[in-house]
């Protein structure tokens, strides 16, 4: 298991190196850099952009600034954004934990509402079955966006149940105690997550019931069944664990999509997460924040591959062997 | 006129009277209370005014520090008309005008309880215009030679030469900084400073948290040297999307939206609660043409270096239609270089009519000649095609080059759209890499600011902001006798003179002039929203007892920092 493990890492950090080049190298092949984002003002004169540049970094021949940015990485120094002022490191560590926070709960929720939902379908052939299949399908035939602004507009603006944006209620949040600070993020949190959470479930839905249809005829369930074992046993002790397998797969995948996913659910939310972030530094030419997130990014999808293949081994002992 | 700040009992701190001079009276302690939150569109970038870039920020700093002096909502920026003292108690002028003494307020305060002193004038000063500091307005003092302190009240601006906008120069480009707190700081590393995130101010709110990409908050100085201000406190919450930034003011969870786009005003006025407030605007949009040849550097545009071309295609747009097509009501027609709120705008300045066949015959008189059944015209093999550059972000601006774009299809010139992110857009225009570009520019206050986008000089220099390389010694010649008019009435039609030449020489065509309207709430009163700056007088805002809500009683006491 150690040297799986080593391996896995290795293999992680080669991936990790090559995504971080490929963004480096596409990213100054395009026009135009932080400083002409920032400094956007036709009245601004050019020795103040060439200072700029020049105490930036990005006056350098694009092979230094590549050795200096792989050296500093080395050294956990990510560069230094100048949108936003502040070191990478920094601006990552303020919008990483609010990604992880809503990737959670809607991976989290995702998952326990799609595999009760493919479980049920797979039970109960025949209206409840094709009832769920319409509403997962179209649920995951929604674009993300539509659905997060369908989702404000009926439970923000009409319903007034929750509120429209943010993470917090930027008034009162200060003066809250320890509970209520909590209970206001959740409630901030729930019209994102729950967005996330639907568009995850219609896949995880899916894939459960066609692998739970795929064990139902296998001769193990024949054989417990024949023995006596009780419907509901089987269904969860025999069926449901050897039809985890590709919703297993599915978990390491699913983390990059909602990372990629939850860009459009952050804009819409004002979430102050990873995704939004990466976006606006990508308009705003952030080299070495587009960089460190993407850094970050691949990092958090090899640890899901590696989550995943971890999970699979405890699900099936044939992989623990092998 | 001096008067005294009256008492209010509900509030746990005590406001302390102070004398003020100038301006409004304060009024009544009733007044005071209540919360702003505004809904942004974007996150601060630095809480440091020689280096602040974004509007969120030059909103948050105009709360936070001081100015010497404010101009009145005429935005005079000759002489001293029209100003008001801030940090500034008084002032006089030297015999030779060459240099202007400032009395500070002996009230005023940093707001860690520090006297402001002249030498804090001095030192940003020195500030501003530290090379190291490199803040983009450094060029705007060239004109300063130094600043003293003749004690520690008077701060003495000293000037190279008299010139009419010396006063704007000194009281407006810089807001005065702590000595006290800043002069330890590294000057070239002052943007990552702890200050830059967490500001001491003198100025009517002091600095209380600020959560990135979430929230910024100040509270009221309640010591404040020319009066408590009205609103206890004021909250910038940031909502990068449009329309979840309009949402969160319908529902209540905001107070108010800066900018309200055409169809946001449409729903605005549905409710009752709502109301939408227009203010004045320095904004404007024009589509700029390149005079050189972008594909061979330092060649004429063998288009647009033709002022005939120029003009042809200026009179084959009907910008009326355009804008009321894109805008309906809620925009001008630009009528050059200026717009209504600048002390220099004039309704009556001769503009290239709409017409359409004149246009065409001015094409076959200067040698581009239709040919074929495409009706596309061409010149010595030259064909009377170009490119418009258009943000994609942009809107408006899009929906209007693709309505040009059949505007010129009438007069024989085919026109290809380039949409690119705005960074390229930025980068292709520095670097004069277009034929034609739809621009939006923000004007400043001072109209003499039109040298750095059309003179001769600055289209020579390079990256300057004359993208187009628009030169004219004659338009030269009269900016040049403008900026040096003392007699506001004098400049102002030397201006006027210069937008005329402008405009006949069609460099661009001005194309509209937005109105600027802000969704708010009925129970906010606002005052004084200035063009350059709707928010320069937010310390006077209000909210009425009667109409305030749960949030606007939150004791401003729990708010100290």
């Amino acid at each position: 298991m150690a040297r799986f493990l080593a391996r896995r890492l290795a293999q992680g950090v080669v991936i990790v190196w090559l995504v971080a080049t490929a963004t480096f190298a596409l990213l100054h092949l395009a026009p135009g850099d932080p400083v002409s984002a920032s400094l956007d003002n036709p009245l601004t004169p050019p020795e103040v952009r060439a200072h700029w540049r020049h105490t930036y970094g990005l006056d350098r021949p694009l092979g230094v600034q590549y050795v200096r940015y792989l050296a500093g990485v080395a050294h956990g120094d990510f560069g230094f954004s100048v949108p936003h002022r502040e070191s990478v490191a920094a601006v990552l560590a303020e919008a990483v934990p609010n990604t992880l926070l809503l990737m959670g709960a809607a991976l989290f929720a995702a998952f326990a509402v799609g595999m009760a939902i493919g479980i049920a379908q797979a039970r109960r052939r025949g209206a409840l079955d094709r009832g769920l299949g319409f509403a997962t399908l179209l649920v995951y035939s929604v674009p993300e966006f539509w659905l997060a602004l369908m989702m404000m507009l009926v439970f923000a603006y009409r319903l007034r149940l929750f509120p429209v944006t943010g993470m917090f209620d930027p008034v009162m949040h200060p003066y809250f105690g320890f509970w209520g600070r909590l209970r206001d993020v959740g409630w901030h949190l729930a019209l994102p997550a729950t967005t996330l959470a639907l568009l995850g479930a219609a896949v995880v839905a899916r894939f459960q019931r066609a692998a739970m249809l795929d064990v139902a005829h296998q001769d193990f369930i024949r054989t417990a069944r024949a023995k006596g074992v009780p419907e509901r046993g089987i269904v969860l002790r025999h069926q449901w664990r050897n039809a985890l397998l590709p919703v297993i797969t599915l978990l390491g995948l699913a983390l990059p999509a909602l990372l990629g996913g939850a860009v459009f659910v952050e804009k819409i939310f004002a979430w102050p997460g990873m995704g939004l972030l990466t976006v606006d530094a990508i308009g705003t030419r952030d080299y070495p924040l587009v960089t460190g997130s993407v850094i970050v990014g691949s990092a958090l999808v090899v640890a899901g591959s590696l989550l995943a293949d971890l999970l699979y081994a405890a699900a099936d002992p044939r992989m623990r062997e092998s | 006129m001096s008067f005294t700040l009256p008492h209010h009992a509900s509030l746990l701190l005590v406001a302390v009277a102070t004398a003020c001079r100038g301006g409004d009276p304060r009024p009544a302690a009733d007044s005071h209370g209540g919360t702003l939150v505004i809904s942004a569109p974007a996150d601060a970038d630095v809480l440091l005014p020689p280096l602040t870039l974004n509007i969120t920020s030059a909103e948050v700093d105009g709360q936070i520090f001081e100015r010497l002096a404010e101009p009145g909502a005429s935005l005079n920026t000759i002489g001293d008309a029209g100003w008001t003292g801030r940090l500034a108690r008084g002032w006089t002028w030297s015999a030779d005008s060459l240099s202007i003494a400032f009395t500070l307020d002996s009230a005023a305060r940093w707001h860690d309880g520090t006297p402001v002193r002249a030498g804090d004038v001095r030192f940003t000063y020195q500030l501003y215009t530290d090379p190291a500091v490199s803040s983009p307005l450094r060029p705007l003092l060239a004109n300063i030679d130094s600043v003293t302190t003749r004690d520690s009240l008077t701060a003495v601006v000293w000037f190279h030469q008299r010139a009419p906008e010396q006063f704007y120069n000194a009281a407006y480009v810089m807001y005065i900084l702590p000595a006290h707190l800043l002069a330890a700081a590294p000057r070239d590393h002052l943007a990552s400073s702890s200050f830059a995130r967490d500001p001491v101010g003198s100025g009517p709110y002091h600095f209380v948290r600020w959560v990135p990409r979430q929230s910024i908050e100040l509270a009221a100085d309640t010591v404040y040297h020319h009066g408590r201000p009205n609103l206890d406190r004021l909250i910038w919450s940031i909502a990068p999307d449009p329309n979840a930034a309009i949402t969160r003011v319908m529902t209540g969870e905001a107070d108010m939206v800066e900018f309200l786009r055409p169809p946001d005003l449409a729903e605005i006025t549905k409710h009752a609660d709502l109301k939408a407030v227009r203010y004045p605007s320095l904004g404007m949009s024009l589509l700029l043409f390149n005079e050189r040849d972008p594909r061979h550097a330092g060649k004429p545009h063998p288009i647009f270096s033709d002022r005939t071309v120029r003009r042809a295609l200026a009179m084959s747009v009907d910008r009326a239609r355009l804008v009321k097509s894109v805008f309906d009501t809620l925009a001008w027609v630009a009528v050059g270089p200026v717009t209504h709120a600048l002390p220099t705008y004039d309704s009556t300045i001769a503009q290239l009519p709409f017409a359409p066949d004149s246009a065409r015959r001015l094409l076959d008189a200067d040698g581009w000649r239709a040919r074929g059944d495409s009706g596309w015209r061409s010149k010595n093999g030259q064909p009377l095609r170009f490119s418009i550059l258009v943000p994609a972000s942009s809107t408006p601006r899009l929906r209007m080059a693709v309505l040009m774009q059949e505007m010129f299809r009438a007069v024989g010139a085919r026109v290809d759209l380039e949409q690119t992110d705005f960074p390229t857009y930025v980068q292709r225009q520095e670097s004069r890499q277009f034929d034609a570009s739809m621009v939006a520019v923000q004007l400043d206050p001072t109209p003499s600011s039109i040298r750095q986008s059309w003179s001769s000089a600055a289209a020579r220099a390079r990256d300057s902001g004359n993208f187009g390389s628009y030169e004219n010694p004659a338009f030269d010649a009269l900016v040049d006798s403008a900026v040096t008019q003392t007699r506001p009435d004098a400049a102002h039609a030397l201006y006027r003179k210069a937008y005329a030449m402008l405009i006949a020489d069609a460099p661009a065509i001005w194309l509209f002039e937005p109105m600027n309207f802000a969704g708010m709430q009925r129970r906010i009163h606002p005052k004084g929203m200035r063009a350059d700056a709707w928010w320069a007088q937010l310390d006077q805002w209000s909210i009425p007892v009667a109409e305030r809500t749960a949030r606007d009683r939150v004791a401003l006491a729990r708010n100290k920092p």
